[in-house]
Formats: C-alpha cells, sequence, structure tokens
C-alpha cells in the first residue's frame, strides 16, 4: 500500500463515499483508480509504446470525483476564499484540527452545515468539474454527491 | 465475438496476411534504414581502427598480420558499441515497464476479465499472450515484452468499462483486440527492431563526435573545424530523420493492428476511436505522434486503401538513407583499396568486390521499392486513381539528392571531396534513374498487384535489377562528381554532353546489362503472362522474346558468339572488330521491339517502353560520341565498356520508329473510338410517327 498524505486521505474518504453513489461498480477498484490522482502522478507517458493511444470513449468517474474531492478538500484547508471559512467557522478550524492531528486520537466534533456553507462547497465542487470538463448533467450530479457525502457521513467519514 | 476477420485469422498464417489476403508486412519501411545505421556502423568503426586505436607498428593494411590481428578486436568492440546500445536500451525499457504492472486481479475487475476470457479465446495468437495492469496507464494500454514473451498492459479506468454496459464492453472488446493485433501482427520484433536502429543512430552521432574531437586532439592534420562541425550537425540531422521515419513507421503499425482489430470487433473500434478529440493536429504533432489521430485512423477503418499508400516522406527517407549508405560503402571500399585489403582495379575490368560491397548498400532500397510501389499501386487502383510509381520514383530521387549532400563521412577520408556536389547533370541522372525504376516496377504490376507466388516470382527479378539500377545511379553520379576536379582524366571528356555518356558507359558495361537485360525480359515475361492466351494470340512470339533475353546472358560466355558479333559488325559498319557479346544484347533487344510492335496494344506498351530506355541510351550515347569528337581513341581492352554505344546507333532509329508508331496508333485510335462509341456523336434516333415525345424526355437525351 501506497503512503499516502493526510490531506490524500481525506480526499480519498470523500471521494470514495461519492463513487459508491455515483459509480458503484468502479468501488472495487477505487484505489487503483484515485491512487495516480491523489499522489499527483504524470502518466502521460505511460503506454507510449505500441499502444492504443488514449481511449477517449473512456467515462470513469472515479478519477473525476477524486479531483473534484481534492478541490473541495483544499478549498477547506485555505479557507475557500476567506468566504467559506467564516462560514465554515467551526466545520473548517474542526477539519483543520482533524488534518494537523496525526494520527486523529479522537474524532473531531460532528460538523454542522449551514445551507450557505453546503452551497458554497457545491459551487466549488461543480466548478471544480466543470474545470475538468465534465459534463454539466454529470458535474451537477458530482457536485450534489459532494454536498450528500459532507451531510451524511462528513469528511471524517472512517475509511 | 468471432466475426469474418476472426475466421480469416484462424486460415490464415498469423501477422502475415490480413483479411482480404494484402500482405500486412510493413517490415520493409525499415530497410533503407537499416542499410544506413549498418554501413555507418561499419565504416565508423574501421575508421577508428585505422586511426585512433592502431597497435604502434601497424596498419589497417596488415590487420592480418601478427600482432596487428589485435586490430580485429578493435573493431569488433567499436562495431558492438554503436550498435548494441540500441538492443539493451529496448531491452532495459521492456523490464522497466514490465515492472511497473501487476497481474490482473479478477475480483477486482470481474466484468473485463470475462471480456478478456472471451476475447483471448477467439483470436488466434502466435504465442500465449499474459493480460496485467498497468496502475499508471489510466485510459492506455499497450503491448509489451519481447517477441517470445508477449504481455499486454491495460490501465485501470480502461478495466473498469466492461461493468458499465454492452456499448462499453465492445470498446473494451475492440481495444484488447487492437493489443493482440499487435502480437499477431509480429510488431514486438519490429519495435525491437525500430529501436535498436533509432538509438543507434543517435549513438553512431556520438561516436562521430568522439572522432571528431580525438582527431582535433591526436591527429597530425585534424579536420577543419568548420568541417568538423559540419560532419557532426550531418550525423545529428541524419539522426533526426531516422526519429521521424521510425514514428511514421510505428503510425503505420497501429493502422494495421486497428485494421486488424475491427475485423473482429468493428463497431467497438468505430465507438473507440469516434471519442477522440476532432482538433487539427500541426505539423509538429502529426510529425512526431507515434498514434495517428483519431479521424485518420476512423478514415483508415472506413477506407483502407489509404492505409496501403506509401507515403511520401517514407519514400523520402528511404532515398536519403539509401545514399549515405551508398557513400558510406564507397567511402569504406576507397579506404580499403587505399590500404591494400582489396586490389586496385586495372583498367578494363570489372570492379567485382566493389562493386559488390557498394552493392550491399543497395539491397535495402531494392527491396523497399518493389514492396511499397506495388503496394502503393494497389492502394490507386483501388481507388480508381492513376498510378503514381514514377512521382515516387522522383521523390525517392530527391531523397538521393538530399542524401549525396548529406553523407557526412567523406570527409574523414578524401583530402579533396571526390564528391564535391555533383553538377546539375548527375543530379539529373539520379533522379531519372530512379524515376525509370520505380516507372519499371510500377509497370510490372501495371493491371493487378501481385499477391503470394506471383509477388515472390517478380521480387526476385525486381530486387536483382533494383539493385543494379541503383549502383548504376550512384556510380554516375559519382563520376559526374569527379568530373568536377579532374575533368582531364574524366574518361568520356567534359561538357553537358559527358553526362549522359557517363550513364551510357557504365549502361555498356556487361555487369550492368545482364541485369538490365533481365528487367526487360521481366516485364515482357509480365505483360505476356497477365494477357493470357486469348489475349496474345502468337505464343510462339514469347517464345522469341524469351530467347532473345536469354541470349544476351548466354552467348557471351561461348566463343561462337563471338565469331557471330565479328561477322555482324564487319557486315554493318566495317572495320573495327568487336565482341559478340554487345552483338547479342542488340539483337535481343531488336527482337523485343519487334514483338512488342506485333503484339497487341495493352502488351506493346510496357514492351516496348521497356525495350525503349536500353536501346535509346545506347544509341543516344553513339551519336553523341559521334557528334561531340570527344571520345579518347578506343584500344583493343576498351572495346567492352563502350561497345554498346556503337552498336546501339542504328537501333535508336528503330526505337523512334517504334514509339511514333505506337503513339499514332493510341492518338489516332482514341477519336475513333469516340465516334463509335455514340459520346461525341450520337446516332440520330429516327422518331416514330405518333409516339414522338410520348414518355420521352423534352431533349431526348434518353435516346441510345
Amino acid at each position: 500500500m501506497v503512503h499516502r498524505s493526510a490531506t490524500a486521505e481525506r480526499t480519498a474518504a470523500l471521494a470514495r463515499t461519492v463513487v459508491a453513489r455515483l459509480a458503484p461498480e468502479e468501488l472495487p477498484a477505487f484505489d487503483l483508480l484515485a491512487q495516480p490522482y491523489l499522489t499527483g502522478t504524470d502518466t502521460s507517458a505511460e503506454g507510449d509504446r505500441l499502444g492504443f493511444g488514449v481511449v477517449e470513449a473512456v467515462t470513469t468517474v472515479t478519477p473525476v470525483v477524486t479531483l473534484v474531492c481534492a478541490g473541495v478538500v483544499g478549498a477547506l484547508l485555505r479557507g475557500a476564499e476567506g468566504e467559506l471559512e467564516q462560514l465554515g467557522g467551526r466545520a473548517t478550524r474542526g477539519l483543520f484540527g482533524a488534518l494537523r492531528r496525526r494520527p486523529a486520537v479522537t474524532a473531531p466534533p460532528r460538523v454542522e452545515w449551514t445551507r450557505e456553507q453546503l452551497a458554497e462547497v457545491r459551487s466549488v465542487a461543480a466548478g471544480r468539474a466543470a474545470a475538468l470538463g465534465v459534463e454539466p448533467e454529470l458535474a451537477s450530479a458530482i457536485a450534489d454527491a459532494v454536498v450528500g457525502a459532507l451531510l451524511l457521513d462528513g469528511p471524517e467519514a472512517p475509511q | 465475438m468471432s466475426g469474418a476477420g476472426d475466421r480469416v485469422a484462424a486460415t490464415a498464417p498469423p501477422g502475415r496476411v490480413t483479411r482480404d489476403g494484402r500482405p500486412a508486412d510493413t517490415g520493409f519501411l525499415l530497410l533503407p534504414l537499416a542499410a544506413l545505421v549498418f554501413s555507418t556502423v561499419v565504416l565508423l568503426a574501421t575508421l577508428f581502427t585505422a586511426t585512433l586505436i592502431v597497435p604502434p607498428g601497424c596498419d589497417l593494411g596488415d590487420v592480418f598480420v601478427h600482432p596487428c590481428t589485435t586490430m580485429v578486436n578493435t573493431f569488433q568492440l567499436t562495431f558492438n558499441a554503436m550498435l548494441i546500445p540500441g538492443a539493451v536500451m529496448f531491452l532495459w525499457l521492456s523490464r522497466w515497464h514490465r515492472r511497473r504492472t501487476r497481474p490482473l486481479d479478477e475480483s477486482v475487475f470481474p466484468a473485463a476479465a470475462d471480456v478478456i476470457g472471451a476475447v483471448l479465446a477467439s483470436v488466434r495468437l502466435p504465442r500465449p499472450v499474459e493480460v496485467v495492469v498497468g496502475p499508471r496507464l489510466g485510459r492506455r494500454a499497450f503491448t509489451g515484452g519481447t517477441g517470445a514473451k508477449p504481455y499486454v498492459a491495460l490501465g485501470p479506468e480502461l478495466l473498469t468499462l466492461p461493468a458499465k454496459g454492452p456499448a462499453e464492453r465492445e470498446i473494451f472488446a475492440a481495444v484488447l483486440r487492437h493489443e493482440l493485433a499487435h502480437v499477431q501482427n509480429l510488431d514486438l520484433l519490429r519495435l525491437q527492431f525500430a529501436t535498436s536502429l533509432r538509438i543507434s543512430t543517435r549513438a553512431t552521432a556520438l561516436a562521430t563526435a568522439l572522432l571528431l574531437a580525438a582527431q582535433q586532439v591526436w591527429a597530425a592534420a585534424p579536420l577543419p573545424a568548420g568541417t568538423a562541425a559540419g560532419v557532426f550537425v550531418r550525423t545529428l540531422l541524419l539522426a533526426a530523420a531516422a526519429e521521424l521515419v521510425v514514428r511514421a513507421f510505428f503510425r503505420a503499425r497501429e493502422h494495421e493492428a486497428d485494421l486488424r482489430a475491427a475485423a473482429g470487433a468493428p463497431d467497438g473500434m468505430r465507438a473507440a476511436l469516434s471519442a477522440g478529440p476532432e482538433r487539427p493536429r500541426g505539423l509538429r504533432e502529426r510529425l512526431l505522434a507515434r498514434h495517428p489521430a483519431g479521424p485518420a485512423r476512423l478514415a483508415g477503418l472506413d477506407d483502407d486503401r489509404g492505409v496501403l499508400a506509401l507515403p511520401p516522406g517514407q519514400v523520402l527517407g528511404a532515398g536519403l538513407f539509401t545514399a549515405v549508405a551508398l557513400a558510406n560503402l564507397q567511402t569504406l571500399v576507397d579506404v580499403l583499396i587505399q590500404v591494400g585489403l582489396i586490389d586496385r582495379p586495372r583498367a578494363g575490368d570489372v570492379p567485382w568486390t566493389p562493386l559488390l560491397i557498394v552493392a550491399l548498400a543497395a539491397v535495402p532500397a531494392a527491396v523497399f521499392l518493389p514492396l511499397g510501389v506495388w503496394r502503393d499501386a494497389r492502394a490507386r487502383r483501388l481507388g480508381g486513381r492513376p498510378d503514381r510509381s514514377a512521382l515516387l520514383g522522383a521523390v525517392f530521387g530527391g531523397g538521393l539528392l538530399a542524401g549525396i549532400f548529406l553523407a557526412p563521412y567523406g570527409a574523414f577520408f578524401y583530402d579533396v571531396a571526390p564528391s564535391g556536389p555533383p553538377p546539375a547533370t548527375g543530379l539529373i541522372v539520379c533522379v531519372a534513374g530512379a524515376v525509370a525504376l520505380c516507372w519499371w516496377l510500377g509497370a510490372l504490376v501495371d493491371r493487378a498487384v501481385p499477391t503470394g507466388r506471383a509477388r515472390a516470382a517478380l521480387l526476385p527479378a525486381a530486387v536483382t535489377v533494383g539493385v543494379a539500377l541503383l549502383v548504376l545511379i550512384w556510380e554516375s553520379t559519382g563520376w559526374l562528381a569527379a568530373q568536377g576536379s579532374g575533368c582531364a582524366y574524366s574518361p568520356v571528356g567534359c561538357g553537358w554532353p559527358a553526362a549522359p555518356r557517363i550513364v551510357l558507359v557504365l549502361l555498356g558495361e556487361p555487369w550492368a546489362t545482364v541485369p538490365l537485360a533481365l528487367g526487360t525480359a521481366t516485364l515482357l515475361a509480365v505483360a505476356l503472362h497477365r494477357n493470357g492466351a486469348g489475349a496474345v494470340t502468337r505464343w510462339w512470339l514469347a517464345g522469341v522474346v524469351t530467347a532473345g533475353a536469354g541470349l544476351v546472358v548466354v552467348l557471351p560466355r561461348l566463343a561462337p558468339a563471338d565469331a557471330l558479333g565479328l561477322g555482324v559488325w564487319d557486315w554493318l559498319f566495317r572495320p573495327p572488330p568487336v565482341a559478340g557479346f554487345a552483338v547479342s544484347l542488340q539483337v535481343a533487344l531488336l527482337v523485343a521491339v519487334t514483338v512488342a510492335v506485333l503484339l497487341p496494344r495493352p502488351v506493346a506498351g510496357p514492351a516496348a517502353g521497356a525495350s525503349a530506355l536500353l536501346i535509346l541510351a545506347v544509341g543516344l550515347g553513339c551519336w553523341l560520341l559521334e557528334r561531340t569528337g570527344a571520345a579518347p581513341a578506343l584500344r583493343p581492352e576498351e572495346y567492352r565498356p563502350v561497345i554498346g554505344q556503337y552498336l546501339g546507333a542504328g537501333y535508336a532509329l528503330v526505337l523512334v520508329a517504334v514509339i511514333g508508331v505506337l503513339g499514332a496508333r493510341s492518338g489516332l485510335g482514341r477519336p475513333h473510338r469516340r465516334s463509335a462509341g455514340g459520346t461525341a456523336t450520337p446516332p440520330r434516333a429516327e422518331p416514330r410517327a405518333g409516339v414522338s415525345g410520348a414518355g420521352q424526355p423534352a431533349d431526348g437525351s434518353s435516346v441510345g
């Protein structure tokens, strides 16, 4: 098992929850699918031999979800343009605390999300998905799933 | 999942024939590059051995004398040092890629495992293929390993595809078939070969730099700095050209794999390729990409004639590499002659050893050209487009020209470059010779591209004639280049008439007339065979032609032939005595022309054309010699090289008459056919009373 940073672990947890809702058939291979995107491995030079080239018809959800979740977690860590940090308040502080405690000795308190906070998170997720070139419908579904994952499981969901 | 393609694949040898029986082997595209690499490596190893790593008191000429035999080891080491890195690099890369894969876990990708099992069961493979996961491959897949132990690596994103639905399952199966098609087409061997060649071109460039640097330090009279820089830059340009050719070769192999995969999963292939980006590729991307663009691949599936066509860039590269290889071996021959390892040829003798060494560089191109031209002719014919063999010849000739100027290693040996830039006439000879060769190859397959046995039967003759003609082109260009530095020593004088005369002198060489006559005979045989018994009503003429061509080879060996030749010569021209060799040649050619006139028109064209080239050459030579008066007085031992020129004088007139008659026949025949066919002057329909205009267009266009 490749060692990943705490941020990557949080991202993977959130992405796994989202993938379980959007594309459960990809869940068995989640680790394989998400790994290059969690570690930022450049795969562009791989397979540049006798190969098919990039199969554009592949519509795997996990990579997109992983990148979107990485964006959301990053935004939370950075405070999401300041406003989200203010709105997040306790949630962000709790998340920061959780991320900085390695390993977490105790589970952070349950995050109470306000409507504005969730809207902001959804906006960040949808924007990130759109920036990745995802179709609007799928981008919306991913954003909804991210918000749902935060509401139901939270970023501290057990792995 | 088994389709028509699989049924054919099950009956055809793997990797040799695709679904329509067309040869799928494009390995010949690499042959000129191989000639470049091997000739360069041999020459550089010789130069290293002769100049830098010489045991005290030894010279290259003493290589077989103890204790100088250690030079053989030196040669071997430097040879290996330049040739082996490519193979080692390929093996290292193969291991590196293999280590980055892991076995396929069927519990993680159950749907993909099902499809993989089904596809593997439906495809005939030359050897077992392992399917593994490449964790970093993403949406890619590739075929790796060696020819003996191939494997297919699939990215995890690709492996999730079959679980998403039947359409995605088809796409996954198509991608897998594409990868397996690489194994079926034996592409791993070609990849290994191509990788070795492209890396060897870089190794030779590096070795050249080392040689130049060492000369600057140790040699008593090193090359001027500008010349040394020019040599190095040219080696870099050759390495860059090799890279471009290899990448184009990879793109061709991808097309072939697409076609083979589409035979088993056509819908999946289209779906897999249709989703690609539609933005046009820039020139740099098109030249350097290892994969063709998606639209081009789709177009190849819709119309595989484009895949068959021979890219002009490949032809240009082939000409370039061939010329450099010829120059390399010519330099090697001159080095070996200078150190005494090869006897210096005497005047009047055929320099067989130098010729054979130089001919080695022409063999790959002589295989490349027929296979490529025939392949291209088939593509053009299937598309209903005119043959472009002559155009390909012009492109090849252009490559030869570029190669003459790019050949870098002559500067190491020649104090005064014997082949400084050849004059314009030499360049014309170069292109004209290449065009004639490709035209001849195209004429061999004028009406049907041979496959299988017919192709195998034609290829030896094509290669023989090709080698001979390429060597002739090279020697002609070399002589013309030498003219610039020593006009007074030129055997055929100076000025513009000297250019064709040099070619004619070479055409008159006994060794050259044999393959050229073989070319004529082959063309006649093909034309006769192609028209069948129904078209050729006088089979005895074919026998005469064959016998006439055979005379060219046989008669010079027989003593009575000389007597016959003397008699004929005395009777025709008198007085100088000649050998019978050229007489027999001219008689055979005269018979060929006569037969060509008598045969049906489809046969007459190529037959007369082929004969015409030779007879025009010898006849023109005679005329030029007489006109310029520059021909030196012949001594008896000099008759053989120039004999064809004198004997061709009378037959040149026959040739002109033949061409005139054929041209008149075709020119007069067409208008006649048009008028008879009703296109130019449609027959007037007599309107019948009472029905005029009923059910007919008002303009009467349906009449007739």
